[in-house]
């Protein structure tokens, strides 16, 4: 059964438009991020869920349950869903224990107790439970966060950027973990992030928001990264290449290559503008390749050389040379090049 | 639902804030002639000219004395620093009129110090110079001393918050020990030294008691003369309105020099400042240069006053003195009810939707803490007679009643009851409320979980800070009390006034004694402040 649906969700503040049908679904156990450019609706999509702001137009629906209707709306309290912040907002005067067992108001002593010291147990800080949230480190107050939002066993789990606050390490660390924490709870997940890196690692399904807070692609995140709809989409992953071709005689003419027109996905008529969008990684060196460039630039990176190159057209290019292959480029070097695969979309 | 608040909101403040908009009508309404009187016998001149003396040169004074010592226990180490750190503030403690009390008795002709002087040298009364402490310079002496505080908290906090690797650059510029403080740490403070000097200003612009007692015309004086002794009330709006304008004058310099507050840097975990080494004489004088405020804004005035109290130990337990203190305990009880429910349920207003309109009139309301308190009473005892001519002839005599003394302290101190419910709030983060209603909490839930658990320090710091205050308020008390309705502040001035010095005493002495508490929260919230503490 269909966990949580989200169906042609539009949201406007004044006449600021935020939001703009957005529909998607998430199942058990199922982790979906919500990423876009700043300003895109992300967090209002996640508030909208939390029941924090009133359906303009759409419905939110969990476990078959409306939550969410222009004309009706389950208050917040009763909707059970978990909610972390980038700040992890603990409550500054109630301890860890009592942070973790705010959501258990009103229930039994023991079974409170007991929820916690499980909860404790989970994410490491059975040691910490009398400490006041400012004792804690940045790292252990979001897990604390996490802790006290999953006490009352919620329906689903929402997340605003929880790990922005936290050093490159620690949010390496935290990712793991918490995403370890969330799958063994099963529960549905929504996460807002800006980072494409932690959307790869962590989400099962991807909802790509644009600028203009409309669905830009719904799928996961390698479909995304291997077929992206379009240039803007390819770019969410990072650095890419983007160059102009045109269509001739059933095929794709660019400076890094010849593609069959069946590529762009789309008929085109000879002499129709194509976009060619290649990224770094797609392009590599190879001594028998036809693909003449000069570098004119290059910079280390975790991974490799990044490398800037000038092709014989004047058209600049990166490329990524791994460390492994023991070859580092200089300025001026000729090399040729070969390109692996390239994502081709009517201009 | 929100619009309903709204309303509730502005019509709350707009009501609060009436007597300030009513003293403006004072120019529209005819007066006595009180007026004219005191314009044509160039009085009002000379109540302008004194006024703005005192404040100009109290606050420089305060400044001097707040820079000094604020550097020396922050920069300098010394024998007795730490200690020296908190008794600095205790000036604090002592109302200008009880020190003023003090000082014109034992400094004027017939005192002791003046009878000692006549007994060491073997001159007479004349043949010697001695300042006349009944002067506009005694009046200065005495505010400087009991107000330099504000100066030394602002200063202090200013250089505590500088950022060590700031005046460590500033050391491997070449920059040491006196330049470093010229060159570098003072300007950087400069906005809180300003905001500072101009507290003071506003504050001795404010001042009746110490004026009163030592005889010098002022604005306050006048006001209370026009009222009192000439029955005139629009005269003494008037002259609530020109005293209003110098202060909201002092006011926008703070206001402005708050605007640039963002010099130093607060954000700076506490990281102890290197603290420069004296020899052995330098620390001694630093060490009595900075006891000689304390000695003269607090200790003095203390020792004698426990002295005379002494004397007449059977005066606390005096009716008299028993119902000041009722009466004094009833109208703080009240005050601090009704002003920390307003200013709680305006921080709250603030905190959410609002029109623009709405969060003028709450800003209005809740500036009377920079008012004096005879601008406050004139407008208070004005709106009565108002509404007793127009709205309610022939109702309750509203003037003289327990409503006005009320109306006029929760005006005056509101500023504070709201700030501290604002400091509080703001301590509770928008997410909170998302994330304990996601947690299943309720409006009320919230309310007494999250909120008033937060706001608890702030709201009872902001509690006892308007008990006290109201304790010690003398020109807006004095002007609108019931009829035979002393507080312990009025007993005290009006004893003082009959030369009546020693047995003023026990009521002083309470008053100082209260007036410790907030003194007190306040070194506790320094120290906490300095150890980099979360309250």
């Amino acid at each position: 059964m269909t966990q949580l649906k989200v169906q042609g969700i539009s949201h406007a503040f004044d006449i600021l438009e935020v939001l703009n049908d957005v529909s998607f679904t998430v199942e058990a156990g199922e982790l979906t991020c919500l990423v876009g450019p700043s300003g895109c609706g992300k967090s209002t999509l996640l508030r909208l869920i939390a029941g924090l702001e009133q359906t303009q137009s759409g419905s939110i629906t969990l476990e078959g349950e409306v939550l969410s209707a222009p004309a009706h709306s389950v208050p917040t309290r009763l909707r059970r869903i978990g909610l972390v912040f980038q700040q992890p907002s603990l409550f500054p005067h109630l301890t860890v224990c009592e942070n973790i067992a705010f959501g258990l108001h009103g229930q039994p002593k023991d079974r409170v107790a007991a929820a916690v010291e499980e909860l404790l147990a989970v994410i490491g800080l059975a040691e910490r439970s009398k400490a006041y949230p400012h004792q804690l480190s940045g790292g252990q107050q979001q897990r604390v966060a996490l802790a006290r939002a999953l006490a009352p066993k919620p329906r689903l789990m929402l997340l605003d950027e929880p790990f922005a606050n936290l050093d490159h390490a620690l949010r390496c660390d935290m990712r793991e973990e918490v995403l370890g924490m969330l799958k063994q709870t099963g529960i549905p997940v929504v996460m807002v992030t800006h980072e494409p890196e932690e959307a790869l690692i962590m989400a099962d399904k991807m909802v790509l928001l644009r600028a203009d807070g409309r669905v830009h692609q719904y799928a996961s995140p390698q479909e995304i990264y291997r077929a992206p709809v379009d240039a803007e989409a390819a770019a969410f992953f990072g650095v890419i290449n983007r160059i102009g071709g045109y269509v001739e005689e059933g095929q794709v003419v660019s400076p890094l290559g010849i593609w069959s027109q069946s590529a762009c996905g789309v008929e085109m008529t000879d002499g129709s503008k194509v976009d060619i969008i290649v990224r770094p990684e797609s392009l590599r060196l190879a001594n028998d390749a036809d693909i003449a460039a000069t570098v004119n630039e290059v910079w280390a990176t975790a991974v490799g050389w990044m490398t800037a190159a000038k092709l014989s057209g004047g058209i600049s290019v990166r490329f990524m040379i791994p460390y492994a292959q023991g070859i580092k480029p200089a300025f001026g070097d000729h090399v040729n090049l070969h390109c692996d695969g390239a994502h081709i979309f009517p201009a | 639902m929100i619009r309903s608040k709204s309303y509730i909101s502005i019509t709350l403040a707009v009501m609060i804030a009436a007597p300030l908009f009513i003293i403006a009508a004072g120019w529209v309404v005819a007066d006595k002639g009180t007026f004219s009187y005191y314009l044509s016998n160039n009085l009002i001149s000379i109540y302008a000219l004194n006024s703005a003396i005192i404040s100009m040169a109290v606050s420089t004074c305060a400044l001097g004395i707040g820079i000094c010592t604020a550097w020396a226990v922050t920069m300098l180490a010394f024998p007795c620093r730490g200690l020296m750190e908190w008794l600095l503030v205790l000036p604090l403690a002592m109302p200008a009129y009880v020190a003023a009390m003090i000082y014109g008795d034992v400094l004027q002709g017939a005192g002791p110090v003046q009878s000692w002087i006549r007994e060491l040298t073997g001159l007479s009364y004349g043949e010697y110079y001695f300042p006349a402490v009944h002067s506009l310079g005694g009046v200065v002496f005495v505010l400087s001393f009991t107000l330099y505080p504000y100066v030394y908290l602002l200063a202090r906090s200013a250089f505590l918050s500088q950022s060590r690797q700031m005046l460590e650059c500033g050391e491997t510029l070449g920059l040491t020990g006196y330049s470093l403080f010229t060159r570098l740490a003072l300007p950087m403070a400069r906005p809180a030294l300003v905001a500072g000097m101009a507290l003071v200003a506003m504050e001795a612009l404010a001042d009746f008691g110490v004026v009163a007692l030592y005889g010098v015309p002022a604005f306050t004086t006048g006001i209370y003369r026009a009222w009192q002794g000439m029955y005139d009330p629009v005269a003494a709006a008037r002259m609530a309105c020109i005293l209003l304008a110098m202060v909201l004058f002092a006011l926008a310099i703070e206001r402005r020099a708050r605007g640039q507050a963002s010099y130093h840097n607060n954000n700076a975990l506490y990281h102890p400042l290197p603290r420069y080494r004296l020899s052995g004489i330098a620390q001694l004088g630093v060490l009595l240069g900075c006891s000689l405020p304390v000695l003269l804004g607090f200790i003095v005035p203390l020792a004698l006053i426990m002295q005379w109290s002494m004397e007449h130990v059977a005066l606390f337990a005096d009716t008299s003195t028993l119902q000041a203190l009722g009466n004094s305990l009833l109208l703080a009880i009240l005050t601090v009810a009704v002003a920390i429910t307003v200013g709680l349920w305006f921080a709250y207003a603030l905190r959410g939707q609002i029109p623009k309109a709405g969060r003028w009139a709450i800003r209005l309301a809740t500036a009377g803490y920079a008012i004096p308190g005879s601008v406050i009473a004139v407008g208070v005892l004005l709106l009565f007679i108002l509404l007793q001519q127009y709205v309610l002839p022939g109702g309750w005599l509203l003037t003289g009643s327990l409503l006005g003394i009320v109306w006029g302290c929760v005006l005056r101190f509101l500023t504070v009851a709201f700030q501290s419910a604002e400091t509080g709030l703001g301590q509770v983060m928008p997410q909170m409320d998302a994330v304990a209603s996601t947690l299943g909490a309720s409006g009320r839930g919230i309310l007494w979980r999250v909120h008033l658990p937060i706001m608890q320090a702030s709201l009872l710091s902001g509690m006892l800070l308007v008990f006290v205050d109201t304790l010690k308020e003398l020109p807006a008390t004095l002007l609108l009390r019931p009829f035979n309705f002393d507080t312990l502040a009025i007993r005290t001035y009006e004893l003082a006034g009959d030369e009546l010095l020693h047995r003023a005493a026990p009521t002083a002495l309470l008053l100082v004694a209260a007036s410790l508490l907030p003194v007190w929260l306040l070194n506790h919230k320094m120290a906490a402040a300095g150890r980099g503490d979360v309250p």
